[in-house]
C-alpha cells in the first residue's frame, strides 16, 4: 500500500467516524443532528421505527419530560400469549432530560405490553408531571375482543412515581363493551374509547377524557364523551361517567387544561343539530362534576360531514386568560387559528390566522411562558415540504411576534410540541424523517 | 400509371385497415377506455385493473389521472377510520356502476399509512367489494403524496375531487356527499 493509498484510508475512516459521531442516533441512545441551529438537535427516537407524535411537558423541578410512539416494523413478532390486536404495532416511549435539554435518559417504554399502542399523529397521548413530581400519561391501547376476529380502542392511564425510570402498568379506563359496534365505528373496531386527553389539578386530582362510541348505534349518532377521575394522584380512578352524550364529532380529540386555582376547560368538536362541526369551550368550577353549556372558538360556521382530526388546544394563564389554537375551515383561508379569552372562557375574542399566506397550517400546540407570553407551534407548507414553526406573543396573545421556522427544511417537520422554562427557554420537539426530533431554543422572552 | 397509382393507393389502405386493426386493441382497454399510450407504457398493469386495492406512488397517481383523461374522474381520498367514508362508500359503488358506460371513472385512494395494507386497508375493502378501483398511498409523506392533485389538502376526509374530461379539477368536496350531491356535479360533466 502507497503512501497516498493509506493517506486515503485514514481520511475516508475519519470521515466515516465522524459522521457517525454527527448525524446519526445509534439504537436507544438519543442522538443528535446539525440543522445549522444555535443550539444542537437530539434525535429522540430508535432509527429502525417509524416515531410520531411527541408531546412534552416540564416538571416542578424544571426537567423536560417527552413521549412519543413508535411504530415496529409491520414485520415485528408480538410475544406468544399477549392478547391484543396485532393489526398495528405501537409502542409509547418517554425519555427526560435533567439539564435543559443537552442530554436525555435512554428512553423507556410506557406500555407494558409490547406494541398495544393506539397511537397516530392525530391522537397523541397526553403527559401531565404534578407539583409533587408524578408523570401522568394517558394514552389510547389495543384490544381485541373477545371475538378475537374484532379490535378495540381503550382509554388507559399509567403513571410514574420514580421519574420516569418506570412506569405502572397501564389501567384501562373505559368500561368494556359486550356489543360490537364495527359496523358504526368501521376501521375493523367493535368499539372505541380514544381521541383523549388529561388534566391535573392543583389538587393533584387526575382528570381523563375520552371519545366514546357507546352509544352510537343510532343513526346519525356521534360520539359521546366519557370522563374518569382520580382523587389521589392517579392511584386509584372513580368508575367512568358520562360526559356529554352524542354531541362529539368522533375523531376530533379533546383538550384540557386547569386553571392555577382549579377551573377545568374541556375543548371539543361539537356537532351542533343544524349540521356546522365547530370546536368549542365547557367549563367546569366545581372539579368536573358539571360543565357549562359549549363556547365557541368562533361564530363562523364550519359546515362539514367528516373526519376533521382536528383538536383545539388549550392553555390557561392565571384565573383570566384562557388560550385557544385550531384548525378551522369556518375562517377564511383555512388553517391555524389562535383566540384568548380573558373571562375565564365565557366569551373568547375573534379568532386570527397565525400563519397568514401558507398553503395550509395545522396541528398547534400552545405553552405559556412568563410575563403574559404565549408560544404557539404547528406545522405548515409554505414551499417546499412542510415546516415546524414557532411564534410567540408577548402581550396575552393580542400581538404575535414574527413567524420562526424550526429544523432544517429539506424534509417534512411535523406535529411540534413546545414548553417553556420559568426563565424563557423555549423546548421544541417534532416529527421528520421518522425521528423525534428535539431542540433548547434560547430564551426568547421580550426585552423590555 | 393510374394503375400503379390506384395499386400504391390500395395497398395503403389496407396498410392503414390493419395498423387500424393493430392499434385499437393497443388503444383501448377491456372498459372501453382510451388509453394514453405514455400512461400504458409506464403504469403497471395491476394498477389499471387492480383487484384488489394496490399501494401506489404520487407519481403512479399522476400517471394514473392522466391515462383516464377524456373520461370524467372522481378521485376520492379516505381511511379506514374514517366513518363518513364508510358510509359513502356504496354511495360512490351506486355512482361508478351508473356512469361506467358514459364515461365516469372512480378512483378511490386510501390515506392510511402505506404499512397497513395487508393489516388494515385491504381486509377493509374486501368487507365491503366496492364497485371501483381502491389504492393505497405509497408514500410517508401525505402532502407529498396529495399535491398532485392538490397543494392545500388539509387531511380531512374525505375529500373529493371531481376532474373533467380534461383533466381539469372541477370540484374539491370536502367531507361526505350524498348520491344525489353526487350526482348533480358529475351528470353535467359527461354530456
Amino acid at each position: 500500500m502507497n503512501k497516498s493509498m493509506v493517506k486515503f484510508a485514514y481520511a475516508f475512516s475519519l470521515a466515516l467516524v465522524m459522521g457517525g459521531v454527527t448525524l446519526v442516533a445509534v439504537g436507544r441512545q438519543p442522538g443528535t443532528v446539525d440543522q445549522g441551529g444555535k443550539s444542537r438537535v437530539v434525535v429522540l427516537s430508535a432509527p429502525e421505527n417509524k416515531a410520531s407524535t411527541p408531546t412534552m411537558a416540564l416538571g416542578p423541578d424544571g426537567s423536560i419530560n417527552l413521549i412519543w410512539v413508535e411504530k415496529l416494523p409491520v414485520q415485528a413478532k408480538i410475544p406468544a400469549g399477549e392478547t391484543h390486536t396485532h393489526r398495528i404495532y405501537t409502542n409509547l416511549y418517554f425519555a427526560r432530560s435533567t439539564d435543559g435539554g443537552r442530554t436525555f435518559t435512554k428512553p423507556v417504554r410506557v406500555n407494558s405490553v409490547e406494541g398495544s399502542v393506539w397511537g397516530f399523529s392525530t391522537s397523541r397521548p397526553k403527559i401531565v408531571v404534578d407539583e409533587s413530581g408524578i408523570i401522568h400519561v394517558f394514552f389510547s391501547g389495543n384490544r381485541a375482543t373477545a371475538t378475537a376476529a374484532k379490535d378495540a380502542t381503550d382509554a388507559r392511564y399509567t403513571r410514574s412515581t420514580d421519574g420516569g425510570r418506570t412506569f405502572e402498568r397501564e389501567r384501562t379506563l373505559n368500561t368494556i363493551l359486550k356489543e360490537d359496534q364495527s359496523k358504526i365505528v368501521g376501521g375493523g373496531l367493535s368499539e372505541a374509547h380514544c381521541f383523549g386527553t388529561m388534566a391535573v389539578g392543583p389538587d393533584g386530582s387526575v382528570h381523563t377524557f375520552w371519545i366514546d362510541t357507546r352509544h352510537m348505534n343510532a343513526p346519525g349518532a356521534n360520539g359521546s364523551i366519557y370522563g374518569a377521575v382520580s382523587w389521589d394522584r392517579g392511584k386509584t380512578f372513580e368508575p367512568d361517567r358520562l360526559i356529554s352524550r352524542d354531541t362529539a364529532c368522533p375523531c376530533c380529540q379533546l383538550d384540557a387544561a386547569f386553571s392555577p386555582r382549579g377551573t377545568l376547560f374541556l375543548s371539543m368538536r361539537h356537532v351542533y343539530p343544524e349540521g356546522f362541526r365547530n370546536s368549542v369551550v365547557l367549563r367546569s368550577d366545581d372539579g368536573g362534576k358539571t360543565f357549562s353549556a359549549p363556547v365557541r372558538l368562533t361564530s363562523k360556521k364550519w359546515m362539514i360531514n367528516g373526519c376533521p382530526l382536528k383538536p383545539a388546544i388549550l392553555a390557561t394563564d392565571g384565573e383570566k386568560w384562557v388560550y385557544a389554537a385550531w384548525f378551522t375551515a369556518a375562517e377564511t383561508p383555512p388553517g391555524v387559528y389562535f383566540t384568548v379569552s380573558e373571562d375565564g372562557g365565557k366569551t373568547f375574542a375573534k379568532p386570527r390566522a397565525i400563519h397568514p399566506g401558507a398553503k395550509i397550517s395545522d396541528h398547534p400546540q400552545l405553552a405559556v411562558g412568563p410575563k403574559g407570553s404565549v408560544y404557539v407551534v404547528w406545522d405548515a407548507k409554505v414551499s417546499g415540504p412542510r415546516r415546524a414553526y414557532l411564534r410567540i406573543s408577548y402581550d396575552h396573545g393580542k400581538t404575535f411576534g414574527p413567524i420562526r421556522a424550526l429544523g432544517s427544511g429539506e424534509t417534512a417537520s411535523m406535529f411540534p410540541t413546545v414548553a417553556v422554562a420559568s426563565d424563557g427557554t423555549v423546548f421544541v420537539a417534532w416529527q421528520q424523517d421518522n425521528k423525534i426530533l428535539f431542540q433548547a431554543l434560547e430564551p426568547l422572552i421580550a426585552k423590555k | 400509371m393510374d394503375r400503379e397509382k390506384k395499386h400504391l393507393t390500395g395497398r395503403c389502405l389496407v396498410g392503414w385497415m390493419i395498423a387500424f386493426f393493430i392499434a385499437i386493441p393497443a388503444m383501448v382497454d377491456g372498459g372501453g377506455r382510451t388509453l394514453s399510450q405514455a400512461a400504458r407504457a409506464s403504469l403497471p398493469s395491476h394498477l389499471l385493473n387492480p383487484r384488489s386495492v394496490e399501494l401506489i406512488s404520487a407519481e403512479e397517481l399522476r400517471q394514473l389521472l392522466h391515462h383516464y383523461r377524456g373520461r370524467v374522474i372522481l378521485l376520492n381520498l379516505w381511511a379506514t377510520w374514517c366513518v363518513p367514508c364508510l358510509k359513502e362508500f356504496p354511495d360512490l359503488s351506486k355512482l361508478q356502476d351508473r356512469y361506467r358506460d358514459r364515461g365516469l371513472t372512480i378512483i378511490a385512494v386510501s390515506v392510511d399509512e402505506p404499512d397497513e395494507l395487508e393489516t388494515k386497508v385491504r381486509p377493509y375493502v374486501r368487507d365491503r367489494a366496492p364497485t371501483f378501483s381502491t389504492y393505497l398511498r405509497k408514500e410517508n409523506d401525505l402532502d407529498a403524496f396529495v399535491s398532485v392533485v392538490d397543494e392545500g389538502f388539509a387531511g380531512i376526509l374525505p375529500t373529493t375531487y371531481i376532474i373533467d374530461r380534461t383533466g381539469k379539477i372541477k370540484k374539491k368536496l370536502v367531507g361526505r356527499k350524498t348520491y344525489e350531491e353526487l350526482e348533480s356535479l358529475i351528470v353535467p360533466l359527461l354530456r
